[in-house]
């Protein structure tokens, strides 16, 4: 790491381990990684589905059935218009990542839950579109065109919902992946937060023209609640963050070069205070320096935040993390998180296995500190070479006071996968009571893909294998 | 050209533009536009538009149009009338069997009822309502036969 340079031996004292002998520096309390049940989750979605059915049937949605073609095209177009609306209502709402979604599902999860819905809406807002203008043209007599034009150019908020279903389909034509691929990440992330205004503009016609909300129903104020919980969330997950480090700023207290090609930020600052922080979590980190504070980026925390601050340990492997290590003390810095389930709450049994590759070893060297004598942590650290290990006298101090084994495999990728490591057998020959303990992977995806298929065959059941996989 | 201000473009040129159509075309920012019935001018019925202004409505009886079935439900047209003169029209009964006829008629009857008491018999009408439209009109048609 050429640019990373330590800026402050101090910043590193509370990163060395253990330091809990000074009073003055104690742990931050950890996340509490309950998070919203399961059972509850299902129980809202389905009643919200269901209420809203319910709603359509009693302003006679299934008596349409019976009216002919007309009433069926008229029924479909209601249905659709519906779902796309729950679908969007949805996606949002999982994008804002709420605190008791989060803390069930992880991040990952709901990032495929919104692309589910996304997908979802897109389809399903195009269908409404079809279906309705053709029951409006059926209803007036005239053809499919002449009844789209007649309806977006007179009726009340058509065009907002028009132009609201053209941006759902850049949206969604953009987030294609081969169109994606094509696209800057920023150019695609800044088209696809024009999500919220599509969204915006096509929801006054659902209360002008919905036939299920029409003025004076409960349905109508069902509906208006519905969005207006879904706003509240929004804006309280995505507003919270900004407020909060408004009022309780942090910055950057120290860069610190770890080995070759891995650095640590130290961060610190009165927004510690209500901080609660498990080993293994993530931030997204924007940084508030010029030409880099409008992107956000997902860093691993790598040890236990204490009162005087939290440590990232990162790769320098692009543009942004280069330029995040590149960074001055005293540049303020948003923290939004901690996001990630990746944490000892996940084991299942008593003792654990710790497998990092590369930079995984952030997240790891967190779990680890976690982790107490009872688990015995077996850490295996694979690295291309010894000299890319970063925090390794850390690691064998916390190995050594929490009763574990620490192995570090140093090798090129093609050595590696010529002289398989993660093979049942070494493991067992390791390792004897692998198939007793827990096993958490945190490193590339060939990597992981190698321990999971090794630990399986070595008879670790899938429940008890956790893993957090880093894609850059 | 910054490289924020270069990604942020896409984005905002489309975001501005979806704004501007919408404020410029949506008929519910211009209320005028609305519920109008598209391109064709306004062409009164002489009769009834001009007798408006000069006889007077202070003496005016009610009369009561027939029901009419349309394909989605009855309509009938209730009109105040001062000799051959009408003052004023309001539908008394139209189609509101199903959510979407209502959710039509919620806002083409008032729409019906202020053009013909404007405009009489040949009044505009309102598209995407059609068939109440052509009810509205034949029970008010009878109204004007019989004075």
């Amino acid at each position: 790491m050429r640019d990373a340079r330590p800026v402050s031996t101090e910043a590193l004292d509370h990163a060395s381990v253990p330091n809990m002998t000074t009073p003055a520096v104690r742990r931050l309390p950890r996340s509490r990684m309950t998070g919203l049940p399961r059972q509850a989750v299902t129980a809202i979605a389905l009643s919200v589905v269901a209420i809203t059915a319910l709603f359509w049937v009693t302003a006679g949605g299934l008596g349409l059935f019976g009216q002919g073609s007309a009433g069926i095209v008229q029924a479909l177009g209601q249905l659709t218009g519906l779902a796309a609306a729950l679908a969007a209502m949805g996606g949002l709402l999982v994008t804002a990542r709420p605190a008791g979604l989060e803390r069930r599902y992880g991040l990952d999860r709901m990032l495929a839950a919104h692309r589910w819905f996304g997908i979802t809406a897109v389809f399903t807002v195009l269908a409404h579109t079809v279906f309705d203008t053709w029951a409006w043209a059926e209803s007036s007599h005239t053809n499919w065109f002449s009844a789209f034009a007649a309806l977006s150019t007179q009726q009340a908020w058509m065009m907002g919902a028009a132009v609201g279903t053209a941006l759902f389909v850049i949206i969604g034509s953009t987030s294609y992946r081969r169109l994606r691929q094509a696209l800057s990440y920023e150019t695609w992330y800044f088209i696809h937060l024009l999500g919220y205004l599509a969204v915006i503009l096509a929801f006054g016609h659902q209360l002008t023209l919905g036939s299920n909300f029409a003025s004076g129903t409960v349905a109508r104020w069902w509906w208006i609640a519905l969005a207006l919980t879904t706003l509240a969330l929004v804006v309280w997950s995505r507003i919270g963050v900004i407020v909060k480090s408004l009022t309780r700023p942090l910055s950057i207290s120290a860069v610190v070069a770890e080995s070759r090609g891995i650095g640590s930020i130290h961060v610190a600052g009165p927004g510690l205070q209500r901080m609660r922080v498990s080993g293994g979590q993530y931030f997204m980190i924007r940084p508030l320096a010029r030409g880099l504070w409008w992107q956000a980026h997902p860093f691993s925390v790598s040890a236990a935040p204490t009162t005087r601050g939290i440590r990232f340990t990162i790769k320098a492997s692009g543009e942004d993390s280069q330029a995040l290590l590149r960074l001055r003390p005293g540049t303020r810095v948003l923290l939004e998180g901690p996001y990630g389930t990746f944490t000892t709450d996940r084991a299942r049994g008593r003792r654990v296995v710790l497998v990092a590759g590369g930079v995984g070893i952030a997240p790891i060297r967190a779990l680890l500190e976690d982790c107490n004598a009872g688990q015995q942590p077996v850490v295996i650290v694979r690295v291309s070479a010894e000299a890319d290990l970063a925090h390794r006298a850390e690691l064998e101090q916390l190995v050594e006071s929490r009763n574990g084994t620490l192995h570090v495999l140093a090798g090129s990728r093609a050595f590696f996968s010529a002289n398989d490591p993660f093979q049942p057998a070494r493991l067992r020959a390791v390792i004897p009571d692998i198939a007793q303990r827990d096993v958490f992977i945190c490193g590339p995806h060939a990597m992981e893909s190698a321990v999971i298929a090794g630990v399986r065959k070595a008879g670790v059941t899938t429940d008890r294998i956790h893993r957090e996989e880093f894609s850059v | 050209m910054s490289p924020l201000l270069r990604r942020l473009a896409p984005a905002a040129v489309l975001g501005s533009l979806a704004v501007i159509v919408v404020g410029l075309l949506d008929p519910a920012l211009h209320p005028s536009r609305a519920l109008a019935n598209g391109g064709q001018a306004a062409v009164g019925s002489g009769t009834a538009a001009a007798a408006r202004s000069t006889g007077s409505c202070a003496t005016a009886k009610t009369v009561t149009g027939p029901v009419v079935d349309t394909q989605y439900g009855p309509v009938q047209v209730q009109a105040t009338v001062n000799g051959r003169q009408l003052c004023a029209v309001k539908a008394v009964q139209w189609p509101q069997n199903d959510g979407r006829s209502s959710m039509i008629n919620s806002y083409a009857i008032p729409q019906l009822d202020a053009q013909a008491s404007q405009q009489g018999v040949n009044f505009d009408g309102v598209s995407g309502a059609t068939y109440t439209t052509d009810g509205y009109r034949q029970s008010l048609q009878a109204i004007v036969d019989s004075l």
